[in-house]
């Protein structure tokens, strides 16, 4: 007859069911049953199995698995050590004083928050020593701008060696544009430099959001300083982050977005990191996110489709890559095996190394299981990647009892850090939003119109 | 295209004139010379007294046939039944040709792979400033000389279904994995390919899936070419399996190349007629039916976008659309 390759099924509607590699098709019930029973399936059931990979002759077996293979390492090709994001942290001091502050950022002003610059050589030449060829370089904090020198410094030092060390280098600024001025935009243009800042909804959600303890309102600034940068030719791209103070006004916010003539908005959830942990004032819960961010996505779409306004919403695009291209989405979170350390390092001011942002944020927190090292101990990467005990836990998914069953598998992440966090720390489930997040999206994509349909798979391909 | 080579001689433009030589050896057999009557730009071909002018060579693009061999039995096939075999054609021919009239040589058959060792050698013998189009059904070894390496070549090969069922049974052979197989060698080797599928009745519903299949294995390609049926040779034969009306598949096609689109996978339309195709695809579409195949019918007189229309084989009129309608 044919033979089946492991798949899994959940319910929506109608059942889905999901391949190893990620294919996926909406089955009837007498459909799914004759696959299970390996019995005649109707005509156009058996072409889409087989076109996407679920069944083959047997015969065909050989040749089917060579190609679900080259789809494997396609999807997994980040473990060939190609590209990496660094995170780079020049001060962890903070001129603003958000309510959802996750990195437990300084106001007081003291030198030993502030990256050294024999630091910042040092983790030039770790960067340089790296197996990977492209690297992208995210300086974030604290803000960043509050220590340009550390900034200047090495995006010149690695501007000046990265050809005879044959690495291709890229820049990125999370920046709240506070103290924006015209050096910095004449520094961010000559490097290419990338900037991405924040807005959280119009004037009083944003400075509600988003306080400061030396501007009245940050709202103000940002008007100010995004208008500077764009008419310099920077493009400035923005994340939004939801409390519960801003959560029931997310259509008001996306209005802000297309209102500013953003292209993209990445929609986030707050963690429960810094002092964000236990703030039961901006606190919400996984549930009450997903209603809000079903609400907000429905009206992106709606704004697309019928008022012509191109705005993008980013973690729906990249789940969108995730399931319906063979492309590595380039999403740290959600690889399995973990793409901690393999994809993405943090690099905080005083040196010190971890695996992920969550990783420092628990250091700040007063748990270091999962620093990695330091860079003044000038150790390799290879050395150092394998050196936190509880950091080489939990790579697969496998590892983890709630996944193993899980449909969603073959999109998901594994996430050491995550998944120690939750069973030590806060108590939570691992699996978090993730699971109430592929269900909405599989929703949305079953009930999607033509145009709809279209318009995610553009997205998909961004 | 279609030219069977165990013709006698080749008339071959050269210089101001033409040159003549032996279709089987390539021997010459007279050199640069004036002939009246024939057009300087033009190959020739005399095939037991009567010279005709040959479809090898138009606007600066050359059609080489190593041979007419093939190992696949399609029945969409619209060639001339086959040759004596390997080898009908010298390497040396190709050698006696000006180049400086062409820009693009395309190599076909048959299957050229069967002849590879002759396929070798006329690469080798073609100027290096010229880009070599190898329209190839891609089953057997496409990577066996490394010669096939270069930069100016580009692959065309045919891919008729997302499921090895429907494919194979449109080729007359075992032949899916085979091909799916080298364009995976072609893609992992940054070799330029072009993926041709012929829209025909059995494999028109197909069209949707054969987009996805090809966005999710094959996002590589370089372009996409989907085209309508030329009804002669086998196609002929087999011609009510074969024909649909181009107003039928539309929305199939629609569907296909929209998701190409969305996926940033080129695509073109070959031999529609234009206004059989959805208004969204008019700018996909190629006029590419060659001037001496092509006719339109009376009704196509009056229309305002005839001169952007690639028309209908003439070979097919018997089984045009029924739905032509002019602008």
């Amino acid at each position: 007859m044919y033979h089946v390759f492991p798949y899994k099924s959940t319910k929506l509607f109608r059942n889905l069911i999901i391949s190893s590699i990620g294919e996926y098709i909406f089955c009837g019930d007498s459909e799914l049953i004759a696959l299970r029973r390996s019995e005649p399936l109707p005509g156009p059931f058996y072409n889409e199995l087989k076109t996407k990979h679920f069944i083959c002759a047997e015969g065909e077996i050989g040749a089917e698995k060579m190609i679900m293979g080259v789809r494997r390492q396609t999807k997994q090709s980040y473990l060939e050590s190609s590209s990496i994001l660094l995170m780079v942290v020049p001060t962890i001091e903070c001129n603003c004083d958000c309510i959802y502050c996750q990195a437990s950022s300084k106001k007081a002003h003291q030198r030993s928050n502030f990256m050294r610059l024999d630091t910042a050589y040092e983790f030039c030449e770790f960067a340089l020593a790296l197996p990977h060829t492209d690297i992208k370089i995210e300086f974030q904090g604290g803000e960043p701008t509050l220590h340009m020198p550390a900034i200047q410094f090495i995006v010149k030092y690695l501007e000046k060696h990265k050809h005879e060390r044959e690495k291709s280098i890229a820049y990125v600024i999370c920046t709240n544009l506070l103290e924006i001025d015209l050096a910095f935009i004449r520094f961010a243009a000559k490097h290419q430099i990338d900037i991405s800042t924040s807005l959280d909804g119009d004037r009083e959600l944003h400075d509600h959001n988003r306080p400061s303890h030396k501007y009245l309102s940050t709202y103000s600034m940002f008007q100010e300083n995004i208008a500077k940068l764009r008419s310099n030719g920077i493009y400035p791209s923005a994340l939004l982050t939801i409390t519960r103070y801003t959560m029931k006004e997310i259509r008001r916010i996306i209005d802000e977005y297309i209102g500013h003539g953003f292209s993209s908005v990445f929609i986030r959830q707050l963690n429960s990191y810094g002092y964000a942990y236990n703030n039961s004032e901006i606190q919400y819960s996984n549930d009450e996110f997903m209603d809000c961010y079903e609400t907000g996505l429905r009206y992106i779409l709606l704004q697309n489709l019928e008022y012509g306004n191109a705005l993008r919403e980013e973690l729906f695009s990249i789940l969108l890559k995730k399931i319906m291209t063979p492309f590595l989405d380039g999403f740290v979170d959600l690889q399995n095996p973990t793409a901690l350390a393999r994809m993405c390092l943090l690099i905080n001011h005083d040196g010190s190394v971890y695996p992920s942002d969550e990783a420092r944020m628990m250091a700040e927190m007063g748990n270091r299981n999962f620093q990695l090292g330091n860079l003044s101990e000038h150790c390799s990467y290879e050395s150092m990647i394998t050196r936190s005990p509880v950091f080489s836990r939990l790579h697969y998914l496998d590892e983890i009892q709630e996944c193993r069953a899980c449909a969603y598998q073959p999109y998901c992440g594994a996430d050491p850090v995550r998944s120690y966090y939750a069973d030590e720390i806060s108590g939570d489930s691992f699996c978090g939003k993730r699971k109430g997040m592929y269900n909405f999206l599989f929703t949305i994509i079953e009930e999607a119109s033509k145009p709809q349909l279209r318009l995610f798979r553009s997205w998909a391909n961004e | 295209m279609s030219d069977c080579l165990d013709d006698s001689l080749l008339y071959l433009p050269y210089g101001m004139g033409h040159i003549c030589i032996s279709a089987v050896d390539g021997q010459v057999i007279q050199k640069e010379t004036i002939i009246p009557g024939l057009e300087p730009d033009r190959i020739y071909i005399d095939s037991n007294g009567s010279r005709r002018q040959s479809s090898l060579l138009e606007d600066g693009c050359l059609t080489i046939i190593p041979t007419l061999s093939c190992n696949e039995r399609c029945i969409i096939c619209p060639q001339c039944k086959e040759s004596s075999g390997v080898g009908a054609l010298s390497a040396s021919i190709v050698s006696s040709i000006d180049y400086s009239r062409i820009h693009q040589v395309y190599i076909t058959g048959g299957e050229p792979y069967i002849a590879a060792e002759l396929l070798s050698e006329i690469v080798a013998r073609i100027p290096n400033d010229i880009e070599i189009s190898i329209l190839t059904n891609g089953t057997l070894n496409l990577l066996e000389s490394p010669f096939l390496l270069r930069d100016r070549l580009r692959f065309c090969i045919p891919l008729y279904a997302s499921i090895s069922d429907l494919h194979n049974r449109i080729v007359g052979y075992c032949g899916f994995y085979k091909t799916i197989k080298n364009l995976f060698h072609l893609g992992n080797n940054n070799i330029v390919v072009e993926l041709r599928n012929v829209i025909t009745k059995q494999n028109y519903t197909n069209l949707p899936l054969f987009a996805h299949y090809v966005c999710n294995n094959l996002p590589f390609v370089a372009n996409v070419a989907l085209m309508g049926l030329e009804l002669i040779e086998n196609a002929e034969k087999n011609s009510s399996a074969l024909w649909v009306d181009p107003t039928d598949y539309n929305q199939y096609l629609l569907e296909a190349v929209n998701m190409l689109i969305d996926f940033k996978i080129p695509c073109s339309l070959f031999n529609m007629p234009l206004c059989t195709l959805p208004n969204e695809l008019y700018n996909l579409h190629v006029a590419s039916i060659s001037p001496w195949k092509r006719r339109y019918l009376e009704k196509c007189k009056h229309c305002n976008i005839q001169n952007k229309c690639g028309g209908m084989f003439f070979s097919s009129a018997s089984a045009y659309s029924h739905y032509i309608n002019p602008h």
